[in-house]
């Protein structure tokens, strides 16, 4: 008898030796009904507590009396280059046309594009912020992997004092540490993170962006306020199979189909759980494997087709909205967000023809690709 | 809900519910937790009824619910290990149940889903929304696991081609 045929058989006779429970529909209904009626009481809390919030803040600014800031602002640093591509691989940092090669005998890890430049880690730990103009100064170090960067200037990473990770939040407009606090939650070793088997290509759970950083295991999620340099858990626990919930701080388990008519696509559904706290949101689990962009409001995904190529698909957060990137004949695979909407993608041809990769700049509200002159040598970061 | 709705919805309780259990109990190997999961689902099921009575397959959709309830709680609560093994006899089957239960969770969905519910591959990788080529991966890695596992209790099984 082969594998197989032993679980099905043994499948099949642990289950003929159960007993089911009883179960009473109109016990399942009531609990529906708690369920539902729940859902509505706490999104009406949410929105009275954001009243409250509201008023408060109004209130304050009639009283003229804005009271002691604990952290700087951050700097409100424009783009300087528009949508410039934004890509790291073996010989540096690239911003558009412009080349930084990374400090002699390091090789890059991480990276994300800020407003005023791009953090990055390196082989040996160390945070580097490159800015647009200028030499790369190291601004810290960082557990592997556990680096990120928002909108605007502020970049956050994990650092590991004694036995235990610090989370670390920096300013680079102003080149400063903003806020140092233990990390909570535990088990926040990389190997801790996104590393169940549902995660291909997992980016880890760890972002900033709308004054917070979200970081957080597989056992629980935490929001870090920047301002009030307190950490909250977030709720995981709500229910399957819904549109997200955008009331603030409501986490939610989304479920997104995405349906083409075209024949060569396989109808796909992409699951993930989503931690929503302001515009931010993040992965728990993902697959097919995928990033959200900064903000949160976008979900990159490569969807395996027929023929085992790859298209790149965009599904807006909010709305559902599945965008496809690369309809064509080639394997993908997501680099890194960029600035603003772009994304950046490499490609391989099915054949494994050396010299025929490419990257594209994908401009996500477009739902455009253009490409991107590189060396050639083949760019080497994954999703940060 | 409606009078006709309600009764459509009993009657999916009382059709589906054993059926069910037994997926969550084989998923879980805990007799509670599996009645914990059958709990949610059927609730999550009432709470979207309009919406899955008119699908061709309303067990389908409950079965997926199921699943992800199964997924969301290893995420929830990675650190509680393998799930508890109810000994009830030490039969054949309760054997290789006991080493299937052993295997990562992963695994062991698609153990379940392809062997005890007979889902196709494609299905398999629908239920558990992963690509195709994992749930080949998966089994094929359970199936390894299972034949080094067995082979420590002594009870093998040969594997095709085997002498």
């Amino acid at each position: 008898m082969n594998i197989e045929e032993l679980v099905r058989r043994s499948a099949d006779e642990v289950a003929s030796n159960l007993l089911p429970p009883d179960t009473d529909p109109a016990t399942i209904r009531t609990a529906a009904r708690r369920t539902s009626r729940r859902r509505f009481a706490a999104a009406g809390a949410v929105l009275a507590v954001g009243l409250l919030v509201a008023s408060l803040l109004v209130n304050q600014h009639r009283d003229d009396d804005p009271g002691p800031s604990p952290v700087p602002t951050p700097s409100p640093v424009p783009f300087q280059v528009d949508n410039a591509p934004v890509w790291g691989d073996v010989d540096g940092i690239h911003v558009g046309d412009d080349h930084h090669p990374l400090p002699a005998g390091l090789e890059l890890r991480v990276l994300a594009p800020l407003a005023n430049g791009v953090v990055f880690g390196d082989s040996v730990g160390q945070v580097w912020f490159q800015p647009d103009s200028g030499d790369a100064v190291q601004i810290g170090r960082y557990e592997p992997r556990m680096l990120a960067g928002g909108e605007g200037t502020l970049a956050a990473w994990m650092e590991r004092v004694g036995g235990s990770l610090e989370l670390v939040v920096f300013d680079t407009a102003v080149r400063e540490e903003v806020a140092r606090s233990r990390a909570r939650g535990g088990n926040l070793a990389p190997d801790g993170i996104l590393n169940g088997d549902r995660v291909a290509n997992p980016g880890p759970f760890f972002h900033v962006g709308g004054g917070l950083v979200i970081y957080g295991s597989q056992s629980s999620s935490w929001a870090y306020d920047i301002a009030k340099q307190v950490h909250r858990e977030l709720d995981r626990d709500l229910p399957y199979g819904q549109p997200v919930d955008h009331a603030p701080g409501i986490s939610a388990q989304l479920n997104v189909s995405l349906e083409w008519d075209a024949p060569n696509f396989f109808s796909r559904t992409v699951t993930f759980w989503v931690v929503h706290e302001g515009p931010l949101s993040s992965a728990v689990g993902v697959e097919p494997s995928g990033a959200f962009n900064h903000a949160g409001t976008r979900f990159a995904a490569v969807v395996d087709v027929a023929g085992g190529r790859h298209h790149v698909v965009v599904v807006d957060v909010g709305t559902g909205r599945v965008r496809v990137l690369t309809p064509d004949t080639r394997l993908s695979t997501l680099m890194s967000w960029g600035r603003g909407d772009e994304l950046m993608v490499q490609q391989f041809p099915v054949s494994g023809e050396r010299g025929k990769d490419r990257l594209l700049a994908c401009a996500v509200s477009r739902a455009t690709c253009r490409p991107v002159a590189f060396a050639g040598r083949v760019p080497m970061l994954p999703v940060a | 809900m409606r009078h006709g709705a309600e009764e459509e919805f009993t009657a999916f309780v009382h059709a589906q519910s054993a059926s069910l259990f037994r997926t969550a109990y084989l998923l879980t190997g805990d007799h509670r937790r599996a009645e914990d999961l059958l709990r949610r689902t059927l609730v999550k099921v009432c709470l979207h009824w309009p919406r899955v009575s008119a699908m061709e397959q309303p067990r389908g959709f409950a079965r997926r619910v199921l699943v992800h309830e199964v997924v969301s709680l290893w995420h929830r609560r990675p650190s509680e290990g393998p799930p508890m093994v109810l000994r009830e006899g030490d039969s054949a089957s309760r054997v290789v149940w006991d080493a299937v239960l052993t295997l990562p969770p992963r695994q062991r969905a698609v153990l379940v889903l392809r062997h005890y519910e007979g889902l196709t591959g494609a299905e398999t990788a629908d239920v558990l929304g992963i690509a195709v080529g994992s749930v080949e991966s998966h089994a094929h890695a359970a199936g390894l696991r299972l034949a080094d596992l067995l082979a420590g209790r002594g009870s093998a099984p040969r594997t095709e081609g085997a002498a």
